[in-house]
């Protein structure tokens, strides 16, 4: 077997040695981390009317940039550290296992969030709009009704409850029946992008105000729905920033390959590209579909949709229409329209559920081996060979953030995005740890396959400050953004009920952390050696 | 009332000396009483340091052909090929282009390699564990090919439990280092069938009146310790969803004898993603994983006193 060119490696018949995981599956595992229907829908839902003067497609495209640098953070670190556990063990490694716990339970907080979040989208944006749009090209009340029952807390909190747990149920006998099934609804997802970017482009802009108020109207609304369009303000830098966290939500993510790596250590091309692959290919299909729907419907009407979001009566309906009711109104009374978008949409809606239920199940088991939570976390069925209480505790969580989003407690709810500005913290630890692993694992580092160095500087190093300057940035969007900043959750509010939950994680995990290390200690344990180096002299 | 026994288990270092030799210091690291290898000492690449006939020398690490311009680069180039797990074997050339075109004598080459290395290891380990009252046993595993024994009977210090039973003063350990059969057809490789008559053969040595600690590479069939990548006959990796479809690939026939003998403890390795400690029955069964390839020793320390399991912890060292 030879590797590279030029000079071979020789290797021999040993147990492994398999054949590296190509670019198309590498790609497909980050892709299927991103949103595209959610991240458009979020973007023309909020942007026209929240953010004035803002660009909705400079918006995205600062997201990307934004998102690049930490994508190549994670890319350089599956190339040093492979199959390592993610950045769990980057920071752990790097810099103190406490900050790696802290990060770890830091992600695992906001993952459940974001397990719950997305079990209410499947109603709320899903169940609605397919059945509205069905009860339109139908002419049928009774879907119209359906449909609007979709956007009652109560019922929301239903739909996700079911949602939960038949995902919990679902893994609870096994992993692969979701992971086969993946890359066709991924698949149906994405035709459903495409089919909507065709449509959009397609469709008469110039009868849209005249189909929008007809479909407005078929739905119970009001008959001049169109008379709320509200003229675009003027470009504003400032708002077009803020208003890049909507793209941000669905671009950060695009770092679930890091946990993908061979035995042979290589900087693979599928690899180094495969996470900013990822993000650029999501932002284009992101970018297609606004600019084609801002063609059709056109920024006045979107302003006045989105506008709206949080009074929907102004247009005498239940909620406003996401962007597959937009195009779907182009094309009155055509129900194959209707469905093909309504249908496909609905598995954007949920599609992080599953992934932060993985991905949470995974870090409670990883903590359980290294002491830090009681064994019975990690003990695994006999029969089915999965984490049975590792699922459940993932799945009393997820619903906790379901209710907290759909009912809340007293008057504070979860709302969707203030979360983000905390999950992103833990980012920029990896980013930091990026900094410092050429020089706190000098050998790790220099017998790695990216060793790459620039006037003497480990290249890492440089992507590491590089990526820790724009997060620092990115952090700063997060805080300050009026609409969906941790800052203006103090106005919304009225108090810091949602700061002091984000710092409470924090502090949680630093406890936990703690505590974990004192109890473990009474039984002999010693945590602090779970991951001490042992020199090797 | 028993004392108190501490083991330290790793598996699969694959020819990595830096994990080899934190693997010697452990005992005192941790504190523990034996030291163990379940198997797969030897690595899995010889890596070549070319002097070309225009004094350029090359060698391939990583997917990239680096150069090297004098003596010390190329000692630094040997040294990240050591940390890998891989050989590095300086030839000229021609040399290179003999073994690239005659796979009998790279075989050859990389057996004798694989010797010398694992000889230089033991004296290494009978100069740091002399004197020191520290057990050290080491068990060749499937990738572990037959010359290992020969050289494993030179050390004074390190004993080989392959299909034997060492009988230690508080407990005794029983090991099997063949595994079932694999897509590579390695050295050590047997059926379900002649692993379980192997085993059985074993167990006339055992005193039953001793705690026993069983050392197999392979691990029991089912048990999550033996979670792997499901492969096609290519050895490409199935991709489902863009996820890594895994499948239980551990013996029946060690699942078996386990569920059947009931040991206290069973040590296994092979399977380097399955980092784990499950109970089979009242046994329980530990694979410590394996990162050699990043210099992380992965392990597992077990305190076991009589035949009672205290205390178990996973560690990264």
């Amino acid at each position: 077997m030879a590797v590279g060119d030029g000079v071979k490696v020789f290797t021999r018949q040993a147990t492994g040695l398999t054949k590296e995981i190509g670019t198309l599956d590498t790609f497909v595992y980050n892709v299927n981390n991103q949103n595209i229907g959610i991240g458009v829908a979020f973007v023309l839902l909020f942007v026209p009317g929240f953010y004035a003067g803002a660009d909705l497609l400079q918006g995205i495209l600062l997201a990307v940039v934004l998102a690049l640098p930490m994508a190549l953070v994670y890319a350089f670190f599956s190339a040093a550290i492979p199959r390592s556990g993610g950045d769990y063990v980057y920071i752990s490694r790097s810099l103190h296992p406490l900050l790696g716990f802290v990060a770890s339970w830091n992600w695992v907080a906001w993952m459940t969030v974001y397990i719950g979040v997305p079990a209410a989208y499947f109603a709320q944006y899903g169940l609605s709009g397919l059945f509205r749009v069905l009860g339109v090209a139908t002419q049928n009340a009774g879907l119209v009704d359906l449909a609007n029952r979709f956007v009652d807390p109560v019922w929301i909190l239903g739909v996700g409850t079911i949602l939960i747990l038949f995902f919990a149920v679902i893994f609870a006998k096994g992993t692969r029946t979701y992971f086969r099934i993946q890359n066709t609804v991924f698949g149906i997802g994405l035709f459903g992008i495409a089919i909507a970017i065709g449509l959009a482009f397609l469709g008469s802009s110039a009868d849209f105000a005249h189909n929008f108020d007809t479909y407005v109207s078929s739905a119970g609304g009001i008959s001049n729905a169109s008379s709320l369009a509200v003229d675009p303000a003027p470009y504003d830098a400032q708002q077009t920033i803020f208003s890049s966290t909507l793209a941000q939500f669905i671009v950060l993510f695009a770092i679930t390959s890091s946990f993908l790596g061979g035995e042979v250590r290589r900087a693979r091309v599928s690899q180094l590209l495969g996470m900013p692959g990822g993000i650029l290919f999501v932002s284009v299909f992101m970018f297609l579909l606004v600019a084609s729907v801002v063609e059709l419907v056109g920024l006045p009407i979107l302003g006045g949709v989105s506008g709206n979001y949080f009074s929907p009566d102004a247009l005498g309906l239940a909620f406003v229409p996401s962007y597959n009711e937009l195009v779907a109104a182009a094309y009155p009374g055509n129900l194959i329209v209707a469905l093909l978008l309504g249908f496909t949409f609905v598995f954007w809606t949920y599609v992080w559920l599953p992934i932060n239920f993985i991905a949470s199940t995974r870090a409670l088991l990883a903590w359980s081996l290294d002491g830090l939570m009681p064994r019975r976390v990690s003990e695994v069925n006999e029969e089915r060979h999965t984490p049975t209480v590792a699922i459940v505790i993932v799945a009393i969580l997820g619903w906790f953030s379901l209710f907290m989003y759909t009912i809340g407690i007293g008057d504070f709810k979860l709302n969707t995005l203030y979360g983000i500005f905390g999950w992103i913290l833990s980012f920029l630890t990896c980013a930091i740890a990026a900094i410092v692993f050429p020089y706190r694992l000098k050998a790790v580092f220099d017998s790695s396959p990216v060793n790459w160095r620039i006037a003497g500087i480990p290249l890492m190093s440089i992507i590491g400050v590089i990526a820790t300057a724009v997060l620092l940035f990115v952090e700063y969007i997060w805080w300050a953004d009026p609409v969906n900043g941790l800052d203006s959750t103090t106005a919304v509010l009225g108090d810091d009920r949602m700061k002091l939950l984000t710092a409470a994680v924090l502090v949680t995990g630093a406890l936990w952390y703690v505590g974990a290390r004192i109890i473990q200690a009474r039984r002999g344990v010693h945590i602090e050696r779970a991951f001490a180096e042992i020199p090797p002299e | 009332m028993a004392r108190n026994q501490s083991i330290y288990v790793v598996a699969d270092i694959h020819g990595s000396e830096l994990c080899w030799r934190k693997f010697l210091n452990a005992a005192k690291f941790y504190g523990v009483d034996t030291i163990v290898v379940a198997g797969d000492v030897t690595g899995k690449a010889l890596v070549p340091i070319v002097e070309r006939r225009d004094g350029r020398v090359e060698a391939n690490i990583g997917g990239r052909v680096q150069a090297a311009r004098n003596e010390a680069e190329v000692a630094e180039l040997e040294a990240r090929i050591r940390f890998n797990g891989f050989y590095p074997y300086r030839c000229d050339e021609q040399t290179y282009n003999d073994l690239d075109a005659d796979p009998e004598r790279r075989d050859r080459v990389f057996t004798d390699v694989m010797a010398q290395t694992l000889r230089d290891w033991l004296k290494l380990a009978d100069e740091r564990l002399r004197g020191t009252g520290i057990r050290a046993i080491l068990m060749p595993g499937n990738d572990d090919g037959w010359y290992v024994d020969d050289v494993l009977g030179e050390s004074a210090e390190v004993m080989n439990t392959d299909g034997r039973v060492i009988q230690l003063p508080e407990f005794q350990v029983l090991g099997f280092g063949p595994s079932n059969r694999t897509p590579w057809h390695t050295q050590r490789e047997c059926d379900e069938t002649e692993i379980a008559a192997r085993l059985d053969a074993l167990m006339p040595q055992v005193d039953p009146d001793k705690p026993v600690v069983v050392v197999t590479h392979v691990p029991p069939h089912g048990s999550t310790l033996d979670v792997a990548p499901k492969l096609r006959e290519d050895l490409s990796i199935v991709m489902e969803g863009g996820e890594t479809v895994m499948v239980p690939v551990g013996s029946t026939a060690v699942r078996a004898f386990l569920e059947r003998v009931q040991p206290v403890l069973s040590l296994h390795g092979h399977i380097h993603e399955s980092r784990g400690a499950v109970h089979v029955g009242r046994t329980l069964a530990i694979n410590p994983g394996s990162a050699y390839n990043t210099g992380a020793l992965f392990g597992a320390i077990v305190t076991v006193s009589g035949d009672k399991i205290v205390s178990h912890q996973l560690v990264s060292g």
